[in-house]
């Protein structure tokens, strides 16, 4: 019985869902192209989720079930920006369009079997006065642009061996080998948009008399 | 995780379970922290920063520099032997024609300026004063002493983050559940009803924090009135209590050579014609029961009778008492 559904599996059930069959050697859909269509599609169904439940509660929902934990190295996965003195790192992917909070979560350090508080979010309205005001004594700071995520604290937090764990809505795999970080009833509809997306991309004549004849023609 | 109740509260802390109360998630938490802080500010200054006294060095310009956390000065004054004076504010101009010794010539520098002209006022010790000028206190060109007691509100130390004492803790999270919609614009899903509301909790909110903060204690209330009242019998009146009476307080010491632990009988002729509410054997409340049979051996207790007290406890020479009492005339 299949328990996890791979980036890999999901792409091999929208070929033979489309080709009605197992794929032949002609068939033109490759797997980063049902992938080009299935982020997306992940994306617009958290998205739809999460507008559904503002639209009720008037707050966004935790969607734990589309969150993932990424770990960065601070010594390795940093860059210095030597003009502003701040050091970033290249997230796996751009956060969904969501509010800052919900795409993606604010940043913690951890190491040691610690974690640390977390880095204080500075917003882009306020970015270039948020640091001239009164602020906190402690922590650091982070703000992100796309999926560059910056992080405004001392040298010496950037030396300490800790790493930067950030958790945020994952639509991407890395791999194909990777689990799906989708919730079952989000999978359905997730499949169905990426069926449509690519039946309308292809066209594709399907033979639904079940005769025994295979009548389908690859273009 | 546990949750000890600690005297103080980190800012930090009230802030998060505001985040927690009103499901807001961790990236408000500047915009909440410079809420908190202007709020700090406020209900700090009002209430609950400490007073802090310090003596402070005189300069050789007969000026006195400031503390770094000096925000306001309560009191200002010189010891002198074992006396305390406090000395007087000097609410002149600075540029105005000396009106007191000293004070008044500062005309040209943000410091005590020596060349100054002597009025001719006599200016003993009760005219002591001082003036505070940019960041140092000025004194009279004939302050003697090198040393002037300082008593002023201190900026409290930013230690990693602010703490408040756990009685604010409520009115902080009602302060920011009030600010955190209170410039929102009208377009959005916050209400003028639900922001007044806010406002209005808050409201309650400081007004009971200040209240825990500083509660009412009746053995506090006795010293003030006692030393309002150090002139004799017709001194502060409270409001009147019960029927028929007003009530007032009264000191008086207790010079009582004790020959034992007996039930002593202490006449205090003053009493004709009041009613003891409580009295107080220095800082003990003593009980009152109705007659010198019912006390019990080495206790704090006192029977009143019409001109009479009796005590029956260890009664040292000297102790203080103090009485709540009612007039009945």
């Amino acid at each position: 019985m299949i328990k996890t559904v791979t980036y890999g599996a999901f792409a091999e059930l929208v070929e033979r869902r489309l080709a009605n069959d197992f794929a032949s050697s002609e068939f033109t859909v490759t797997e980063n192209e049902i992938f080009l269509y299935l982020y997306p599609a992940i994306a617009q169904v958290i998205t739809a989720q999460a507008a559904q439940y503002y639209a009720v509660e008037g707050i966004y929902p935790d969607l734990n079930s589309f969150n993932l934990t990424y770990k960065f190295d601070l010594s390795t996965a940093l860059t210095k920006d030597n003009d502003s003195g701040d050091y970033y790192l290249t997230l796996p992917q751009v956060p969904v369009g969501l509010p800052e909070g919900v795409a993606i979560k604010s940043p913690t350090l951890i190491g040691s079997g610690k974690r640390s508080y977390p880095l204080i979010y500075i917003s882009a309205n306020t970015r270039n006065f948020a640091l001239k005001m009164p602020t906190p004594a402690f922590g650091g700071y982070w703000y992100y642009e796309g999926s560059k995520l910056v992080i405004i604290t001392s040298e010496n937090l950037i030396t300490s061996g800790k790493k930067l764990s950030v958790t945020m809505i994952a639509s991407r795999g890395q791999n194909t080998a990777d689990a799906m970080n989708l919730s079952d009833e989000a999978f359905s509809s997730v499949f169905d948009i990426v069926i449509n997306k690519l039946t309308q991309r292809i066209m594709q004549p399907r033979d639904l008399q079940n005769d025994g004849v295979d009548k389908k023609t690859d273009k | 995780m546990a949750a000890p109740i600690q005297p103080y509260v980190l800012l930090r802390d009230v802030i998060w379970m505001y985040s927690e109360a009103s499901k807001q998630d961790d990236t408000k938490f500047l915009r909440l922290w410079r809420m908190a802080f202007r709020g700090f500010v406020q209900m700090g200054y009002n209430s609950f920063w400490q007073i802090v006294t310090m003596s402070l060095p005189v300069n050789d310009n007969r000026t006195v520099t400031l503390p770094d956390d000096y925000i306001i000065w309560t009191k200002v004054g010189q010891q002198i032997g074992n006396e305390i004076v406090t000395m007087r504010n000097n609410q002149n101009l600075l540029t105005a024609t000396c009106n007191y010794e000293g004070i008044g010539d500062v005309v040209n520098s943000n410091y005590w300026f020596n060349g100054h002209t002597r009025c001719g006022c006599s200016c003993g010790r009760g005219n002591i004063e001082f003036k505070i000028v940019d960041g140092a206190i000025l004194l009279n060109t004939d302050f003697e002493g090198d040393s002037l007691l300082l008593e002023y509100v201190g900026a409290p130390d930013q230690n990693d983050d602010y703490a408040i004492p756990f009685q604010f803790q409520e009115a902080m999270i009602d302060w920011l559940a009030w600010q955190d919609v209170k410039h929102i614009p009208a377009t959005s899903h916050f209400g003028r009803g639900d922001k007044n509301d806010r406002a209005l909790q808050f409201r309650a909110s400081l007004k009971l924090a200040k209240k825990m903060y500083k509660p009412f204690r009746y053995s506090d209330l006795l010293p003030q009135r006692t030393e309002f009242n150090q002139g004799g019998w017709d001194g502060m009146n409270s409001s009147g209590s019960g029927s028929g009476g007003t009530t007032k307080t009264e000191t008086f010491s207790f010079d009582y050579n004790t020959t034992g632990d007996e039930g002593n009988s202490v006449t205090l002729p003053v009493l004709k014609d009041k009613i003891i509410l409580e009295l107080f054997l220095d800082s003990y409340l003593l009980s009152k029961v109705d007659s010198q049979s019912d006390m019990t051996p080495n206790t704090y207790m006192f029977a009143p009778a019409t001109s009479t007290l009796t005590f029956y406890n260890q009664m040292n020479s000297g102790q203080n008492i103090q009485g709540l009492y009612k007039l009945t005339a």
